[in-house]
């Protein structure tokens, strides 16, 4: 293959989708019939004018691969792609711990709630649209019930609104009037109890929580990006507890705030539950949800969690309307490792298999052209790439095969055709250089993962130093390391409530007392709140004179969450069958990688007790970063975009550091995936030493 | 007006309700239901269900009465289990099913398939006839007691058709649960015959697409079963399972 750019991408390398959002192209009439049969399922859901009554769920959809490498996670992206604005997609990795499963799953439907719609919402997050949505169809209805003499009149504005939420609600809407008109309303006691009436009459059950769902929705999606308002909406639907300030943004009455403080783990899970079934309760009125539990291979290694996963199912297609879930996994995983650890109860709430197929030779044809027209290749070296006598014969012994297999062989192809490419395969270290920047590569899954840090806490690090890991039944601190001398505890904490933080405090503090004290830990992660906050007084003292007793408040950097959520899917990736290295070497592998974190980790640590002015958190520097550019920006500027695409349509391939000299260094690099992310004409390749930037045609 | 609308409401669930589980023709409703509006709002706040297609009219039932796909599902399984080993054609289940919409029938029998509660087979002329699981697994047991045979090397084995591995696979695909990558190990210690044979016939198969096969590396196998597997020049794994397409 002719060297066309002086940089180096292979474009069969991209094998695996680890993001459906992620997905771009499809191969015509592959895999059509899964994919027809969940929108058909779907469908059930939008049967009706909004707003529905609520419709029971379907049991969960068993997506099954007869083996890795079938596009499980690719159907799951045509899926989103197909849905788009029609429903709210929610991307699950697996969870962790099986009596906090629906509190990680619950923290990732934020998350995700956080992220852009499909398309057609202007660029309006999942959340923004859904809460435009409720509102606008609660609003109709109380003008319709209550609101004037003869609705009838008004009836095509009520169409209007019913019709167009985001227009009328939405963060760009050109006229307040309306919503300040709801927002009278729900402030005026008796309108609020009309309105949390037209909630139960659609038969909506809420717990008693009409009211307060009503003003967090109405707080999320009036007041300003980044608002205490906003950021009140987003802890309450985490379930967490909210501190003063923020039930008052909400206006919300003390009962509603009902993420305790001192809330055990137990609790929290029961109550995300409760958060969940209500955002599946309020979707009546706008958006059904679906919520898709891909990488299901690592449930496999432990029977708790493939429990926990059925015990999810149950939950969901038992109490959970208006949504549709589905599960994917390879079928030799599902009926030798998950099945047989699945209640014959919970195996029922799974659909029969809809199984995928593999790609054909007409199919390989149209896949592989289209992968090297996106680079550019002229037409007569793609014809003698996919030429028949190489292509033909991986069709045999049989006419259907995985589409990775065919991608692998076709980079093999691309680099024997191409000495300057990167030799294959890589090395173990290599690949997993690539899995660190494909995580640098999509800022949206950085983000906090209490999955990931138990994941770490519990099983990575077995085997290291003797250690014995332990579950505790302490409240927060639940992961114990144990030696003979000391003791090491974790507690996973993403919430910012100082009630809660002061009884981390206390715990950490009793512990410390114990006969073989060591520390505690607590990790958070960059786009979490400071700990202790700036206006804490009372707590700030008490986390102070914990952290003279060994609480150990760990700050982790970008860098080593995107090493760390990395690790985890790059073991998770190898239980699959995406990469070609045995679990058992992948794992050996990370626990080597990871030697100085335990280390660093499992030395008790006393911090002389810092003064209130200067308390700050540990921040580890365990792998150096990139040096962060003076003053650069975490959101690129239209000017600056307009700066990248130029130079992109002008390279077609670059790579980042160049990007970001070219742009003076003003834009940091995570700025810049960002808005890779979301441009529709760029993607990111992640490499083991960096990040190739291509402009797509 | 509104005690207009009460009456019509009474009358319609009156009729349907002495209908029973037939139900109601759209035709024969008609002739009591009066504002259509009630109609519609019986049937969106759940009263009433329909219409549904069931032989050649459309027709409305009390929601309490209304025909299910989970009521077709038992029937089809009582029918075929009383059947034992007596194979059950696709036309005879239709009229088992003919009570509710056809919609129920293809539905109930997807997912007692893939339940792995009864058994699909085929003719040569393509016909479907199908089993109850229960009877056939019964049978699978029986043979296996008389001598259990593990796979061997081959000697001058008679060969096997995809006819006789149907049955043997689709009790296995049941057992489970409806996933169809099934062993290859597991496929030869039932049916008893020579490894290579097996081996032959899979993949004359493959070639005609009416099966696939596949190395499924991502499960721990025991040396037994990757024995059993087909290993073929070029290829990184043996493939150890194949799904037989229906």
């Amino acid at each position: 293959m002719p060297n066309a750019h002086p940089l180096k991408v292979n474009p069969f390398e991209d094998n695996a989708v680890g993001e459906p959002r992620a997905v771009r192209f499809s191969v015509a009439g592959l895999n059509d019939e899964p994919l027809d049969r969940l929108v058909g399922k779907f469908a059930r859901l939008t049967d009706g004018a909004l707003p529905r009554p609520p419709i029971k769920a379907s049991t969960a959809q068993l997506i099954v691969s007869p083996d890795a490498g079938y596009g499980k996670s690719h159907l799951l992206g045509r899926l989103f792609q197909r849905l788009g604005p029609q429903a709210t997609l929610v991307y699950i990795r697996p969870f962790q711990d099986p009596e906090r499963a629906w509190s990680s799953i619950l923290l990732t439907t934020v998350q995700e709630l956080g992220r852009p719609g499909q398309n057609d919402d202007h660029g309006a997050t999942q959340l923004e649209a859904f809460a435009a949505g409720v509102l606008a169809h609660v609003a109709a209805d109380f003008i319709d019930r209550h609101g004037v003499r003869n609705s009838a009149n008004i009836k095509n504005e009520l169409d209007y609104l019913r019709e167009h939420p985001l227009e009328t609600f939405g963060a760009n809407r050109t006229n307040s009037a309306l919503s300040k008109w709801l927002q009278a309303r729900l402030e005026d006691p008796a309108d609020m109890v009309k309105l949390g009436a037209l909630l139960r009459q659609r038969g909506l059950e809420l717990d008693g929580k009409e009211k307060a769902w009503l003003k967090v929705l109405a707080g999320y999606a009036f007041a300003p990006r980044d608002s205490l308002s906003q950021d009140a909406a987003l802890t309450w639907l985490r379930g967490e507890p909210l501190e003063q300030d923020q039930a008052q943004a909400l206006k919300l009455a003390a009962a509603d705030n009902d993420g305790g403080g001192d809330a055990s783990a137990r609790q929290i899970n029961d109550l995300s539950l409760r958060r969940l079934r209500g955002l599946c309760m309020l979707s009546s009125y706008y958006r059904p949800f679906v919520f898709c539990f891909d990488q299901t291979e690592f449930y496999g290694c432990d029977a708790k969690l493939t429990d926990a996963l059925g015990d999810c199912a149950w939950w969901l297609t038992q109490t959970m309307p208006n949504q549709l879930s589905i599960v994917t996994t390879n079928a030799t995983n599902w009926s030798q490792d998950l099945r047989p650890n699945i209640k014959p109860a919970y195996q029922a709430q799974f659909s029969p298999p809809i199984d995928l197929e593999g790609i054909n030779l007409a199919q390989a044809t149209e896949l592989l052209t289209e992968r090297l027209k996106e680079f550019q290749i002229k037409t007569r070296m793609i014809a003698d790439f996919i030429a028949p006598q190489w292509l033909e014969p991986l069709f045999v012994p049989q006419s259907q095969i995985g589409v990775r297999r065919l991608l692998l062989q076709a980079a093999e192809r691309y680099r024997s055709h191409d000495s300057t490419l990167l030799p294959d395969p890589l090395t173990i270290d290599e690949a997993f250089g690539t899995e660190i920047n494909k995580v640098r590569a999509k800022p949206a899954v950085q983000q906090y993962s209490q999955d990931c840090l138990m994941w770490f806490a519990e099983f990575l690090v077995t085997g290291f130093d003797g250690v014995k890991v332990l579950k505790t039944a302490k409240r927060y601190f639940s992961v114990q390391w144990e030696w003979p001398d000391r003791s090491i505890y974790f507690a996973f904490e993403a919430g910012h409530h100082n009630a809660r933080w002061r009884a981390i405090a206390d715990e950490a503090k009793l512990l410390a007392s114990n006969a073989n004290a060591g520390s505690s830990i607590v990790f958070r992660t960059p786009d979490l709140k400071p700990i202790p906050g700036t206006n804490w007084t009372a707590a700030r003292h008490i986390i102070d004179d914990a952290q003279a007793h060994g609480l150990r408040i760990v700050v982790l950097t970008i860098d080593e969450v995107s090493e760390l959520h990395a690790a985890r899917d790059f073991y998770s990736n190898a239980l699959q069958g995406n990469i070609d290295f045995a679990p058992k070497d992948v794992l050996k592998f990370l626990k080597e990688r990871f030697a100085p974190w335990f280390e660093k980790f499992s030395r008790p640590e006393r911090t002389p007790k810092p003064k209130p002015s200067s308390a700050k958190p540990v921040t580890p520097k365990l792998t150096p970063s990139p040096p962060p550019a003076n003053g650069s920006q975490i959101e690129i500027k239209p000017a600056q975009l307009d700066t990248v695409v130029s130079y992109m349509r002008a390279h077609m391939l670059v790579d980042i550091k160049q990007m970001l000299d070219k742009l003076d260094g003003e834009v940091s690099q995570e700025a810049l995936l960002k808005a890779v992310e979301s441009h529709s004409n760029l993607k990111a390749h992640p490499g083991p030493q960096t990040i190739v930037l291509q402009w797509r045609v | 007006m509104i005690a207009r609308d009460l009456d019509q409401h009474d009358s319609i669930i009156k009729a349907l309700r002495q209908a029973g589980p037939r139900g109601l023709a759209a035709t024969d409703l008609k002739k009591v239901r009066g504002n259509p509006a009630t109609l519609k709002a019986l049937k969106a706040d759940g009263t009433i269900r329909g219409p549904m297609k069931i032989g050649r009219s459309q027709r409305y039932f009390v929601a309490d009465q209304a025909p299910t796909r989970e009521q077709v599902e038992a029937r089809i399984e009582a029918r075929l289990r009383d059947a034992g080993l007596k194979l059950t054609s696709f036309s005879t289940l239709e009229d088992v099913a003919k009570f509710g919409p056809k919609v129920f029938f293809k539905d109930a029998l997807s997912a007692l398939k893939a339940d792995g509660k009864i058994v699909e087979l085929r003719d040569p002329r393509k016909s479907k006839f199908y089993l109850h699981r229960e009877p056939l697994l019964e049978q699978l047991r029986t043979e296996q007691s008389v001598g259990e045979a593990a796979p061997g090397p081959d000697t001058d084995q008679p060969s096997i058709s995809l006819d006789q591995v149907r049955p043997v696979y689709e009790a296995l695909k049941a057992q489970q649960g409806g996933i169809s990558a099934v062993t290859i190990y597991d496929v030869l210690k039932r049916i008893g015959g020579g490894k290579d044979t097996l081996h032959r016939l899979l993949l004359e198969e493959a070639k005609r697409g009416h099966v696939t096969l596949h190395p499924a590396s991502t499960v721990n196998f025991s040396p037994e079963v990757m024995d059993a597997g087909i290993r073929l020049e070029g290829q990184p794994y043996p493939f150890v399972t194949f799904v037989l397409k229906s």
